[in-house]
């Protein structure tokens, strides 16, 4: 399936705004009264104004720390929650409002929530899902087929879903999500628990439907693998705004001002290690050096004319710090004055 | 998207069409679903099988002591037989209030809300399944001792036929009332207590053990004038009696108490479901 022009727009926020009343405990109602007075509220916000926009064809890494507001976004997105303000349309359509038409068009797969029938074989929730998306019969039956053998589900449709692994469960919420051939899928944090080879299968198949068949991909994580391997750009929400949005090499390469220069020496270098500002020298071996660089201290470009003067080269790489370091950075930042684009 | 038949804009008339499909799907996996724990639905026919041998001792003492050839209007043998039905009717009844307390509890029903097809749809489809093949083996497992201990009674197909149908509506009506005590967890702490007193006092002023023609005066009243009796004694006595005499009465009372407790949960329904959207999983 190939949409159209690329810059059909697939997913739009516009000051998408979420609160919540929550009780005021701070205010307590006592004996009698609080039978017929309502109990205080105080108003928490779950996701301050955001605005973004995705376009078709794109996978989307939508990150920040615990409580930033990512699975509030997602579930207003899919219309399982509705916004205290703001707008926000997916394919054209505003999800609050237009449900059952979106939800033929889109899947939602949380992995903390299982929306497979508990009880049944997988094979039952595809007959279902067949139904109530209305899906043609035939086309259904073909469809699943080539999901399970991609997915190698075989073995894994006859049992209740109980019974499965997380692994192999989260295998069988993804093709049962596929069936109806949405345009978008919005995963919630999809491979929490799993194993790294678990990890990787969920990634390449999300990697391929987006490549392979066009399928625009919005996900939340909190793993860095995730967000490398499967999407090209990221948007960063924290403390209420959007922090960064861009692609995902700007935001390695931005976010953290830092560099690791490694380097090959040709003959041992014993003398004292080098010292500058905003530089961490390591001695691997006599012969392989590491100098982590704080760029907004000095730029690599400087520190290596140094270390060029007084060490002997053979070799050397310049890189990026891994996403870890990046998303770690990102979470830990409270206000962002490093935040760039 | 060519897959898609998209049941949208096609009218009332396909909406409607598309729920029964949906219904249908639901009902046909779980009869499936039914099927595969056969072996539980069997644990339940020997422990009716228990039970209805136990009563069965009971009233044909109780006849002995009387000296009687009929109670109430009924004969030994009817009063097995209408054992035998409004068991069936009891022991076949589905507890998925809990199913649906977990569901707004856990906020699944969130979740469960969007997909389509239909919430009710989902839970109406599973209940029949559950229900009717439980109450088919119920019917034949009492029947089979009945027939053994008391023998045939009369029954013309005519009432026959309109008593099942009495029963499908009071199970309608079943799965109204307890789709409303299940949704009930948005305002009560403990919903199970009251499916408990819903069962229990559907159980006694139904006519469960008793006909309530063997009531007293004032107690049978009170019965009458409940939707318990109809759903229970009601089709079981109509079934029996060989005759259509109560047949409206009964119609209008299972009918007055459906529209009556559908329009309620339709509220209720709506109310849950604003506040679910508002308050999210
Ligand atoms: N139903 C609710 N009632 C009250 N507050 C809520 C509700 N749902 C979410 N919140 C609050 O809104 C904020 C955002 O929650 P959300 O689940 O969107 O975070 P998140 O970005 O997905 O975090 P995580 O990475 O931990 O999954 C949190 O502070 C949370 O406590
Ligand atoms: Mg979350």
């Amino acid at each position: 399936m190939s949409t159209g022009g690329h810059c059909e727009i697939a997913v739009s926020l516009r000051g998408l705004t979420r609160t919540f009343e929550r009780p005021d405990l701070g205010v307590p109602v006592r004996g009698l009264r609080r039978f017929w007075t309502r109990r205080p509220t105080m108003e928490a916000v779950a996701l301050h104004p955001t605005t973004f926009h995705v376009n078709a064809g794109e996978s989307v890494a939508f990150i920040g720390p615990n409580g930033a507001g990512k699975s509030t976004t997602i579930k207003i997105l899919t219309g399982i929650l509705h916004p205290t303000a703001g707008m926000a349309t997916v394919l054209g359509h505003v999800p609050w409002l237009d449900r059952d038409a979106l939800s033929r068009e889109i899947a939602t797969v949380f992995g903390q929530k299982s929306q497979l029938w508990y009880h049944l074989p997988a094979r039952d929730s595809f007959t279902l899902l067949t139904r109530i998306h209305d899906l043609d019969a035939d086309l259904a039956r073909r469809r699943a087929g080539a999901l399970c053998e991609r997915f190698g589900l075989d073995g894994l449709l006859d049992r209740p879903v109980r019974t499965l692994s997380l692994g192999e469960r989260m295998r069988c919420e993804v093709a049962a999500a596929l069936l109806h051939s949405p345009r978008i899928l919005f995963l919630d944090e999809p491979t929490i628990g799993l194993d790294v080879i678990a990890r990787q299968e969920l990634r390449s198949i999300i990697r391929e439907l987006n490549q392979r068949d066009g399928v625009t991909v919005f996900l939340t994580s909190h793993d860095a693998g995730d967000v490398e391997r499967v999407c090209d750009r990221a948007i960063v929400i924290h403390t209420g705004r959007v922090v960064f949005d861009g692609s995902i090499e700007t935001l390695r390469r931005d976010f953290v001002r830092r560099k690791t220069i490694s380097l090959e020496l040709s003959s041992p270098f014993t003398g004292e290690s080098p010292i500058m500002s905003g530089v961490v020298s390591t001695q691997l071996t006599p012969m392989r050096w590491q100098f982590q660089v704080d760029t907004t201290v000095v730029p690599a470009e400087t520190v290596l004319a140094g270390l060029i003067g007084r060490m002997q080269i053979a070799d050397l790489t310049i890189t990026d710090p891994p996403m870890e370091d990046v998303i770690a950075a990102i979470y830990g930042q409270a206000s962002s004055s490093e935040a760039v684009s | 998207m060519t897959s898609v038949r998209g049941h949208g804009g096609r009218g009332v008339v396909g909406i409607a069409a598309y729920r029964m499909r949906v219904i249908q799907a639901y009902f046909v996996v779980h009869l499936r679903d039914q099927m595969a724990y056969l072996g539980e639905v069997a644990l339940g026919g020997i422990i009716l099988a228990v039970f209805l041998f136990v009563l069965t001792q009971l009233w044909q003492a109780t006849f002995r002591f009387q000296g009687a050839d009929t109670l109430g209007g009924y004969t030994l043998a009817q009063v097995i037989w209408y054992l035998v039905l409004t068991e069936a009717f009891i022991t076949s009844r589905v507890a998925f209030a809990r199913k649906i307390d977990t569901d707004v509890r856990t906020g699944d029903l969130a979740y469960a809300l969007v997909r389509p097809g239909g919430y009710v749809s989902a839970h109406f489809g599973a209940y029949l399944a559950e229900r009717l093949v439980r109450f088919a083996f119920a019917l034949l497992v009492g029947g089979v001792l009945a027939l053994l201990s008391v023998g045939p009674v009369p029954v013309g197909p005519v009432p026959l036929l309109v008593g099942l149908a009495a029963s499908l509506v009071a199970m309608l009506l079943d799965f109204v009332m307890v789709l409303g005590i299940g949704l009930g967890a948005f305002w009560i702490e403990d919903t199970s207590s009251i499916y408990l007193i819903y069962t229990r006092v559907s159980m006694i002023l139904g006519g469960l053990l008793i006909p309530i023609d063997l009531f007293p005066d004032t107690v049978g009243a009170i019965a009458r004038a409940l939707p318990f009796a109809a759903m229970i004694h009601g089709p079981a006595r109509l079934v029996l009696s060989s005759g259509l005499a109560d047949v409206s009465g009964l119609f209008t009372m299972l009918g007055g108490s459906l529209a009556l407790a559908g329009g309620l949960v339709w509220w209720e329904y709506g109310v849950a479901r604003r506040r679910v959207t508002a308050q999210g999983g």
